[in-house]
């Protein structure tokens, strides 16, 4: 199924580094990646924060014993690192939807 | 005409420029703005913002020849989220300073401020998480007497 999808792209996703654990990084084919959205992140006293939203299914057997969570970072081609602030189990665990957004600063 | 909000913000920034206030190392820009807003692609990726708040400011007739106003300035540091284990010493001290510096008066290039008060606003939100930006807020109160003009010369 993973191979039937069009333009699936590669991409690096990492556990970051906690107190009791080093990061951990691996690299994920077959990729599908939704396309941005440019939203409101947060609105401080009123004011408002710009984030960037986007959405990457990732299959489990691409992602070599190191399953999605939130707070991994998936890192692209062209730099930009996605943070994974939700993540939906599809296929019976096969399959992973996980909503992200940009980190700060890192959008080329 | 009357404009008294504008020199006290740029009397805030000035003075704010003056502590060096910094995050990882970096000195945060200080940036005047209507409101606490951070664009993307177009704005440092920690900051701080100086801005007349939505709050609204207190307007008290002194004596029928002079007028006190409160103004209420939202002081904002914004800076990227970088994860929940992460060390808040930059974050305490810049608060910290901020309060020592803005809880009395004078304000330099602002004469009319009689009384300045700071008053600590949101702490880092938890909504970092959620939203890839650690921000805090102090606001400060500067409180201006002016004559009671009636809106004539």
């Amino acid at each position: 199924m993973r191979f039937v999808f069009a333009n699936p792209v590669t991409v690096t996703l990492t556990r970051p580094r906690t107190p009791w654990a080093a990061a951990a990084s691996i690299t994920v084919n077959y990729v599908q990646v939704q396309s941005a959205r440019q939203d409101v992140a947060d609105d401080p006293l009123g004011g408002d924060l710009d984030g960037d939203r986007r959405t990457f299914r990732l299959w489990l057997i691409e992602c070599q014993g190191l399953p999605p969570s939130s707070d991994y970072e998936i890192a692209m081609s062209d730099g930009s690192t996605w943070i994974v602030k939700q993540m939906d189990t599809l296929c019976k665990g096969r399959e992973f939807r996980c909503h992200c957004m940009a980190r700060v600063g890192s959008l080329p | 005409m009357s404009n008294r909000v504008s020199p006290i913000l740029a009397a805030v920034v000035a003075k704010i420029q003056g502590l060096a206030l910094a995050v990882g190392g970096v000195v945060l820009p200080v940036l005047v703005r209507k409101a606490a807003v951070r664009r993307d692609r177009f704005d440092p990726s920690a900051m701080i913002t100086v801005a007349k708040s939505r709050e609204l400011e207190d307007v008290t007739r002194f004596s029928f020849g002079e007028l006190r106003t409160d103004y209420v300035i939202d002081v904002v540091i914004h800076s990227p989220f970088a994860g929940p284990d992460d060390g808040i010493d930059d974050y305490a001290a810049a608060r910290d300073t901020l309060v020592d510096a803005f809880s009395r008066p004078p304000l330099v290039g602002a004469p009319l401020v009689f009384d300045l008060r700071a008053r600590p606003a949101a702490w880092l939100q938890p909504y970092g998480e959620k939203s890839e930006y650690d921000w805090q807020a102090v606001q400060v109160i500067a409180s201006v007497v002016t004559a009671n003009s009636g809106g004539g010369p």
